[in-house]
């Protein structure tokens, strides 16, 4: 009898447990989940940041180097496509043809020493450098938070429910190699 | 019930785990705190005249500017290194992130300026490429690392004195005050408590299953220990499910006997930085 009541307390225990962990699981899990979206809205802040500073740096650049109309049309075409991007997928190729549409312009740049030593450029220069770092960093961010939501979901025994509750994986942002190397505003 | 307790125990063990990591192995900041000359590139004087504009700037305001020198930047960019140091020193206050960390690599030649969250306004990304370009590198170039820091670290305050309406006190005296200022805002305590709370609790769980454990193959034993269990079983609960996911948690710091230590501020990559 006595033996029978200690099962019986043991499991209640057990069950409160669980179902406590049940509710504060879930409650991590939607806290998690929002760091996850925070985190990636922080992102995009900085791509617009970035794509704001253009028009400044296209002009200035423009004052040196006024025949390379090619690469002022395809920046001022993918800033286009950047802004009126919808989908996150419409995003990622807006950004990629930005992103080398930029290369292009650091590329031409290269060749007006000039313009190197122009206190304006320097100082779009520096924003723009700013700005990539606040990327990366944004994305190293990122990726930290949305591992520590994808490892949490996977985990026992918030892993039985995550699913049923409709907390899925979440990609991780792969750094492409063209990402990385790309736009780089050192000039040697 | 051996299953029971196995069950338990690993669900505790699995509760408990929380990871955190820092890629780049940063050092811990000096007592200091606003100088942390480990490349020992500042002459003495210089040192302590930032200490002086340092503690003053920081007791009126509470931004953290501080200055650090390093041989070698093990292989890292400057800004990431710059950056990962003032989020793992916590620069700058927790609330506003009113950080910034002046950053030079002597063998790398390498020079940088991370601001914090709070300040980015005010230290704009081309703002500090122009404090480095006419106040730090005229100096490192040649070599004299001590005057190009000590000029780019007061155009900072400038800046920053100026953004909070502030002016400095050149008779400025570091007193006693200004560590207790300093402690006051201490951080990481709850994350502390949250653990010891997780682990008495794991303790006092698994210490009751062990005794049911015992006491039910045994088959003979008391009558009146269900509601320890029942409280047991609550006060896991409530409590310590927060700490075991309570994970990202900054570790705590580490500022010895005495002296200055971070705010709690963070850092967002905002910033220049030249190699010379």
């Amino acid at each position: 009898m006595k033996k029978g009541l200690i099962i019986v307390i043991a499991i209640v225990a057990v069950i409160a447990i669980l179902g406590g962990s049940l509710v504060s699981s879930y409650n991590g899990l939607v806290e998690k989940q929002a760091n996850v979206e925070n985190a990636d809205a922080q992102i995009q802040v900085q791509l617009q940041r970035r794509a704001d500073l253009i028009p400044n740096l296209v002009n200035t650049v423009k004052g040196y180097a006024a025949h390379e109309e090619g690469v002022y049309t395809a920046l001022a075409e993918a800033r286009t496509m950047l802004k009126s991007a919808s989908t996150p997928e419409e995003y990622t190729d807006a950004n990629a043809s930005f992103e080398s549409a930029l290369s292009r312009l650091l590329v031409v740049v290269e060749n007006y020493p000039e313009l190197n030593a122009d206190a304006n450029f320097i100082a779009l220069q520096d924003q723009l450098e700013g700005t990539e770092n606040r990327i990366s960093v944004a994305r190293k961010d990122y990726n930290d938070i949305a591992t520590e939501y994808n490892t949490l979901i996977k985990k026992f025994p918030t892993v039985i429910f995550a699913g049923m509750l409709g907390f899925e994986k979440v990609d991780l942002f792969e750094a492409t190699e063209e990402s990385q190397t790309v736009p780089t505003v050192d000039f040697e | 019930m051996k299953k029971v307790f196995t069950f338990v125990s690993i669900l505790i063990l699995v509760l408990s785990l929380s990871f955190s990591s820092f890629a780049i192995n940063i050092p811990e900041p000096t007592s200091d705190f606003f100088v942390n000359d480990f490349a020992d590139v500042i002459n003495e004087e210089d040192e302590q005249e930032i200490m002086k504009i340092g503690a003053d700037l920081y007791s009126q305001t509470s931004a953290q500017i501080v200055v650090v020198t390093v041989d070698s930047l093990d292989g890292y960019e400057v800004n990431d290194y710059a950056l990962e140091l003032g989020r793992e020193w916590g620069v700058g206050s927790k609330e506003t992130s009113n950080g910034v960390v002046l950053l030079l690599s002597v063998s790398d030649r390498e020079v940088t300026i991370q601001v914090g969250y709070g300040l980015e306004g005010c230290l704009t990304d081309a703002g500090t490429g122009r404090i480095l370009d006419n106040y730090a590198i005229p100096y490192l170039v040649n070599d004299d690392f001590s005057t190009g820091l000590i000029e780019a670290y007061k155009a900072i305050v400038g800046d920053v004195c100026t953004e909070y309406g502030v002016e400095l006190n050149p008779n400025y005296q570091i007193t006693y005050d200004d560590y207790d200022y300093h402690y006051s805002d201490d951080l990481g305590d709850s994350d502390a408590f949250g653990s010891i709370v997780l682990f008495v609790t794991a303790l006092v769980l698994v210490s009751l299953i062990i005794f049911i454990n015992k006491h039910a193959g045994g088959g003979s034993d008391d009558s009146d220990f269900g509601g320890g269990t029942f409280s047991g079983g609550r006060s896991y609960r409530g409590t310590t499910f927060y700490g075991g996911f309570s994970g990202g948690s900054r570790g705590g710091f580490s500022g010895g006997g005495g002296g200055f230590r971070g705010g709690g501020g963070s850092f967002g990559g905002g910033g220049s930085s030249r190699g010379f």
